[in-house]
């Protein structure tokens, strides 16, 4: 194909131009254009059948896309076998060769690259080291405990520098704690290494506590894609503020009033929003549960008067359902105080909010 | 893995007792006639007696030393090694096609190379008689030996291939990404990983080859016999107690062989 590279931005490392995946009548991945900037540490964030494994396949050549192109580096890598690419992949079930030594399994990249023996024992040393895992040289994979698998997985890719890792789901198999240990581990050898990350997982507070962009994935397209602050707090469509996050939202509807275009909600909210949808389109609106404030006595004058449905204690917050009338809830999270215990359903409270925290969700 | 629940309360209802009777009655009766083979055996007089009248090594002393039995071995083993190690290089390359690599035709060809499994024997010799006759090869080592792989290898594909299919893709897709091509990986992860499956079909395929009694009787002659058809055919003129010896040793290395494959299932699992 006479495809000229077109002009690469700043760092660019991968850039997917219009991929398509079908399988017979099913739509896989509906036109993905994306960057991968170099040294990012890019989320592949979605529920299951969104996508986002097939982009990462596509990526290390284990599926062909229908159509489009992908780049790596400015050099079309569309047609170019996996064995080619020059990228490291990371495995939800570490994929480590149970027939070799931990020291054999971080060196088979080297040995692919004809490294001399003398390269490849300081080299793995050294990746070992990096991972605190520098005395389990000798050991089979089996012998290891799972995070410590996935360490060894990770140093595999390190030890080759590879251009671009990709991580599918690899803490999904750990439990919470171990998981939660290993989020920070990476996102630290991330942030001293400076390798590219490109990483798929379906937990959206993994996604925003290592990523330096998430890219939110729904039906085989890109539902947005942006810092997680900008996911959370802006999100662009109902889907993504429903994923990410606990989030209120409420159907809503503006009017003109001289010159001025204000927004009414069913749970009784009115504010001026000179870009919320013209009159008769309807729409909805989303705020944050944490954004929403809850009075007793002194209320503002435009808080929300309900009374308290539900309360549900999880130690350092403390989250209540407040019913509005007219079937509107609203779940307002604060930090849990001691005074709460003043709190019982049935309770007569109001819910103090703000505009700016406010969210016009389009269709 | 699927692993073993709690193991259920035995119940002794007599139900249950009386058909753990009757399955322990049946097997017995499967297997009488090939243990009384092994008293036989040390018996002392040149005919069949059962019970021997004393015990000795005579019969088998004697398959050691007449010369025309030992041929027969030899010739047995010989034929059993050769397609055997064509069995598991044709049957493994085939295998690792079928699960691995896309083609078209591929259902057909599974179905062509598993045919000599749901072809009864008795076609399977006459054709092979046939075919290797008109190319003279009936009576030779290497048309014992082609017959013999043609028996073998659809086990050896379809134990290969459930061993494939056992294989962690990952494993492989990892060793790619690092940059390992096809070969490479294949000698590098796959068929290390495969062995165990390769040593079990490749036992099997010995046996079976060392066993095989039909389609080795239509392609032998006077001049070269495997030892099932030098049996087979003595049983005919004379009947030696000679067999019995043979068929305790026979008896001994199937034992030997599947006590083997257990093992290394047992390992690999």
């Amino acid at each position: 194909m006479a495809h000229q590279p077109a002009a690469t931005g700043h760092g660019e490392i991968l850039r997917f131009e219009a991929v398509t995946k079908r399988y017979g009548g099913v739509v896989a991945l509906a036109g993905i254009d994306l960057t991968v900037n170099k040294g990012e540490f890019l989320t592949l964030l979605g529920p299951s059948g969104s996508g986002k494994t097939t982009l990462l396949n596509v990526i290390a050549g284990t599926i062909a896309p229908s159509s489009g192109r992908l780049w790596l580096k400015g050099r079309d890598i569309t047609d170019v076998p996996s064995s080619q690419r020059g990228l490291g992949m990371v495995f939800q079930n570490y994929a480590l060769f149970p027939h070799m030594t931990i020291f054999e399994n971080v060196a088979f990249a080297l040995r692919v690259r004809r490294m001399s023996q003398d390269q490849i024992a300081r080299k793995v040393a050294e990746v070992l080291e990096i991972v605190s895992l520098p005395h389990v040289a000798q050991r089979r994979p089996r012998e290891l405990s799972g995070g410590q698998q996935q360490r060894i997985a990770i140093a595999r890719c390190l030890v080759y520098n590879p251009d671009l890792i990709l991580m599918d789901e690899p803490l999904g198999a750990l439990d919470k704690k171990l998981r939660e240990q290993l989020q920070l581990e990476i996102k630290r050898l991330h942030a001293n290494l400076g390798v590219t990350i490109l990483y798929v997982t379906h937990d959206q507070e993994e996604a925003l506590v290592m990523s330096d962009r998430v890219c939110l994935m729904n039906a085989g397209q890109i539902e947005q894609l942006g810092r997680p602050h900008e996911l959370y707090f802006r999100p662009a469509t109902m889907f993504s503020a429903d994923f990410l996050g606990e989030s209120n939202i409420v159907p809503a509807a503006s009017r003109d009033e001289g010159g001025v275009r204000m927004v009414a909600t069913a749970a009784g909210m009115r504010f001026a929003c000179h870009d919320a949808p013209p009159p008769g389109e309807s729409f909805s609106i989303m705020i944050r549960p944490e954004n929403l404030t809850l009075h007793r006595a002194e209320a503002p004058a435009d808080a929300l008067p309900g009374v308290v449905d539900e309360i549900i204690f999880s130690g350092g917050t403390t989250r209540l359902r407040i019913a509005l009338g007219d079937g509107i809830r609203l779940s307002v999270t604060r930090l849990t105080s001691k005074d709460d215990r003043e709190i019982d359903r049935g309770l007569a409270v109001s819910v103090g909010w703000s505009p700016r925290d406010i969210v016009i969700l389009r269709g | 893995m699927i692993q073993p629940g709690p193991r259920p309360a035995r119940s002794k209802s007599p139900l249950s007792s009386a058909v753990a009777i009757v399955a322990w009655f049946t097997y017995g009766f499967l297997i009488l006639p090939s243990l009384i083979i092994i008293p036989i055996s040390f018996g002392d007089k040149d005919e069949l007696i059962f019970p021997p009248e004393s015990f000795s090594l005579y019969l088998y002393r004697k398959y050691f030393t007449e010369s025309n039995w030992i041929d027969a071995t030899l010739e047995s083993l010989k034929v059993a090694v050769l397609s055997t190690g064509l069995s598991l290089l044709l049957g493994v390359s085939v295998a690792y096609a079928l699960s691995r690599l896309e083609f078209r035709g591929k259902k057909v060809l599974t179905l062509f190379v598993l045919s000599p499994m749901f072809v009864p024997s008795i076609v399977l010799a006459l054709a092979l008689y046939l075919y290797l006759g008109s190319a003279r090869l009936t009576g030779t080592t290497l048309g014992m030996t082609v017959s013999h792989t043609i028996v073998t290898m659809p086990f050896v594909v379809v134990t290969a291939l459930a061993g494939l299919r056992h294989i962690d893709r990952n494993l492989e897709i990892a060793a790619t990404v690092m940059g390992a091509g096809r070969m490479m990986v294949l000698r590098t992860v796959t068929l290390p990983l495969l062995r165990p499956t390769i040593l079990v079909g490749g036992l099997f395929a010995f046996l079976m080859s060392f066993d095989e009694v039909v389609v080795s009787y239509f392609i032998s002659n006077v001049r070269q016999q495997t030892l099932p058809v030098k049996m087979y055919s003595s049983i005919h003129w004379e009947i030696s107690p000679v067999l019995a010896a043979i068929s305790s040793l026979l008896t001994l290395l199937s034992l030997a062989i599947c006590l083997a494959t257990i093992a290394l299932r047992k390992r690999s699992a």
